[in-house]
């Protein structure tokens, strides 16, 4: 069917193009454990994966680059049961979230987030000039809110997701999730206030 | 100090938008994966052992499948005038089907796991509601009413079951 | 107030001494917390009590229920945690009493499984509060409102000008001087809301089976919209509403004052398009078998 071929980002929506039926070929051979084969959907996704995972857990680093190895193995051991009711990049997507996110449900409430205080470190000071906020300093500030908040900003505000999905794959409620996007959202105007 | 301007709402939210970026790795993790995939014991075998990946990864296939439902919402109004919109009514009623097909397979997964009491309920109150609008989907096949409380309802359904699985 | 704390802790110290085996363990612990700071509570089963005070501190009171692993209270003063961490696998645990106050704007989030929570006088900008089979009952003034049980039942009394509530079977009330939106949603629970004569921007109800009755009035050019399968549909007004108001139902009735309803040619469905006042702003009303009916007041 061709709706059910369509990706799930509202900016992505078209006919599947030839590069969803080549990853659909990829994940068929793959599936039949042919390793060439999802080598060649490793080169041609872990961009991206990478690009969320960062973003969700705080900043590209080796935290980052081992839940990476995690997804693509996950999504080696799960691809036989992948039956094509997405596209492929938008299945690898969504796993790479849920690791992200497992990693951080278990790393929640340990004292001393290591890496956010790095990542509070790194911000400009207040003598830094021009709106230079927008870009890579807001990325930073984006790394500096406390975890939960910070993926339901990153999956909702960056990654386009409705709170629903959010709150069904974070095992939070609706409300929650909410509430933890309007914190979040507080949290960066109090960040990024001062530098405009 | 400098002089303050603050950033509006749009615009904050269109920079937010736009670091969806990809980001290259620092080195190459093929060979890590390729080595940890090597170690792991064949694909039939992993299969058995893995149960909750598997039921993970038909939810993450069907929350993704739920949230092209979510795309038809279009209003009527901008139904365009194509081939697709004469056959909107028998659209409707695929696509509440495919919902159904999907989310039982997805949930045939998640119910393996036993689901405390207190879900129970609720649970039970979802499953007898979808229930009545599928009943209701039979009388009226093109209801958009009728597919959106589907979704909506599946959705919450699954959603629960997944949270009860966290607990 | 004062003495109606300590009876759950005098309880458990009488009790411990009678029967050593059965020894809820009681709580008072005290926090700083800046004025609109945070506070999260997470209690599984049991009851999570919060009121409102004047100081900047929480304080935690109530008693731990026997074989919960421990009471967790972690942060600093922009952010308290308050968990009760119980055994994975728990079986044999006790109910936990949590009785919390807090600062009269502290943002709120509540999550329990069977707890019930009750909230009282509270001020935040921020209010979540989230149960499974626990009731809730919290009235209070929060900017933003985010209230949702599944099988519990919810009832709210808050002046507001942003409110969502919803549950699957439990029944769900929605009262005070509420303005600008609000979302309310049920699936089977019966469903009232109530805006004790106030305006709102934007007010949207749904139901599976439920019967939702509303009762709001309408902001220039505001936008109403109740759905429902088979539960039936009440809207009450002011009469100087201006609203194009239309209505639709396969199999139910439809009624609203001075309005044709239309019936399709062939086979079930009926409907209705009205205009009140001057039409700004707009109203619609949609079931499958569920009545649907307006009323000016």
């Amino acid at each position: 069917m061709l709706l059910q071929a369509m990706p799930l980002t509202p900016d992505a929506i078209d006919a599947p193009s030839a590069e969803a039926c080549e990853d659909a070929a990829l994940v068929r051979r793959a599936a039949a454990a042919d390793i060439a084969a999802f080598e060649q959907l490793y080169r041609r996704h872990h961009a991206r994966m990478h690009g969320v995972i960062a973003r969700l857990v705080g900043q590209a680093g080796a935290r980052a680059e081992d839940l990476v190895q995690e997804a693509f193995v996950r999504a080696w051991q799960a691809l036989p049961a992948f039956r094509f009711e997405s596209a492929v990049s938008t299945w690898l997507h969504r796993l790479a979230v849920n690791t992200a996110l497992m990693e951080l449900r278990s790393r929640r409430g340990r004292p001393g987030m290591d890496d956010d205080e790095d990542a509070l470190d790194s911000l400009p000071t207040a003598d830094t000039a021009g709106n230079a906020m927008l870009g890579r300093d807001l990325e930073r500030a984006v790394a500096t809110l406390p975890p939960r908040a910070r993926a339901v900003l990153v999956l909702h505000d960056v990654e386009g997701w409705k709170h629903e999905e959010i709150a069904a794959e974070l095992g939070m409620a609706v409300g929650s999730s909410k509430a933890q996007l309007h914190r979040a959202r507080h949290l960066l105007r109090e960040r990024i206030g001062g530098w405009a | 100090m400098n002089e303050r301007t603050p950033i509006g709402e749009a615009e904050l939210r269109l920079a937010l938008r736009g670091l969806r970026r990809d980001i290259e790795p620092a080195r190459d993790l093929w060979p890590d994966i390729a080595a940890r995939i090597g170690a792991l014991p064949r694909h039939g075998a992993s299969r058995r052992r893995h149960p909750w990946l598997l039921s993970l990864a038909t939810a993450a296939s069907l929350a993704a499948a739920l949230g092209l439902a979510w795309q038809l919402r279009a209003p009527p109004a901008t139904a365009p005038a194509t081939p697709a919109a004469a056959s909107a009514p028998s659209l409707v009623e695929r696509e509440a089907d495919s919902l159904t097909v999907q989310y039982q397979a997805a949930l045939r997964e998640l119910d393996a796991h036993p689901v405390p009491a207190n879900w129970q309920p609720g649970i039970e109150a979802l499953d007898r509601s979808a229930a009545e609008i599928r009943e209701a989907l039979r009388a009226q096949p093109d209801s958009r009413l009728l597919l959106e409380r589907l979704r909506a309802t599946y959705t919450r359904r699954l959603a629960l079951a997944r949270r009860a699985l966290y607990a | 107030m004062h003495t109606l704390l300590k009876l759950p802790v005098a309880i458990a110290l009488a009790c411990a001494a009678l029967a050593p085996a059965w020894a809820a363990t009681p709580i008072d612990q005290v926090r700083p917390l800046d004025p609109r700071g945070r506070v999260e509570i997470d209690n599984l089963k049991g009851r999570v009590e919060v009121r409102a005070w004047d100081r900047q501190e929480v304080r935690v009171t109530g008693s731990l229920g026997d074989g919960v692993e421990k009471l967790v209270i972690d942060g600093d003063r922009d952010e308290l945690r308050i968990e009760v961490k119980y055994p994975n696998r728990s079986r044999n645990t006790e109910p936990t009493m949590l009785v919390v106050q807090v600062p009269l704007q502290a943002e709120l989030e509540i999550e329990t499984v069977s707890a019930d929570i009750d909230v009282h006088g509270v001020a935040p900008r921020e209010l979540s509060l989230q149960s499974v089979s626990g009731d809730i009952v919290a009235n209070g003034a929060p900017r933003r409102a985010s209230v949702e049980s599944v099988s519990g039942d919810v009832n709210l009394t808050f002046n507001s000008s942003e409110v969502e509530a919803s549950t699957v079977s439990g029944d769900l009330v929605v009262a005070g001087r509420l303005t600008g939106e609000a979302s309310v949603e049920t699936v089977s629970g019966d469903l009232r809301f109530d805006s004790r004569g106030e305006r709102l921007r934007k007010f949207s109800a749904g139901s599976v089976s439920g019967n939702i009755a509303a009762r709001l009035a309408l902001a220039e050019a505001g936008e109403i919209r109740m759905e429902s399968v088979s539960g039936d549909l009440g809207l009450d007004v002011p009469k100087a509403l201006s609203a194009e108001v239309s209505g639709e139902s396969f199999s139910g009735d439809l009624s609203a004052p001075g309005a044709k309803i239309q019936r399709e040619d062939f086979g079930p469905g009926s409907s209705f398009h009205q205009r009140y006042g001057d039409g700004k702003g707009e109203i619609r009303l949609e079931t499958f078998s569920g009545d649907a009916r307006l009323r000016l007041f």
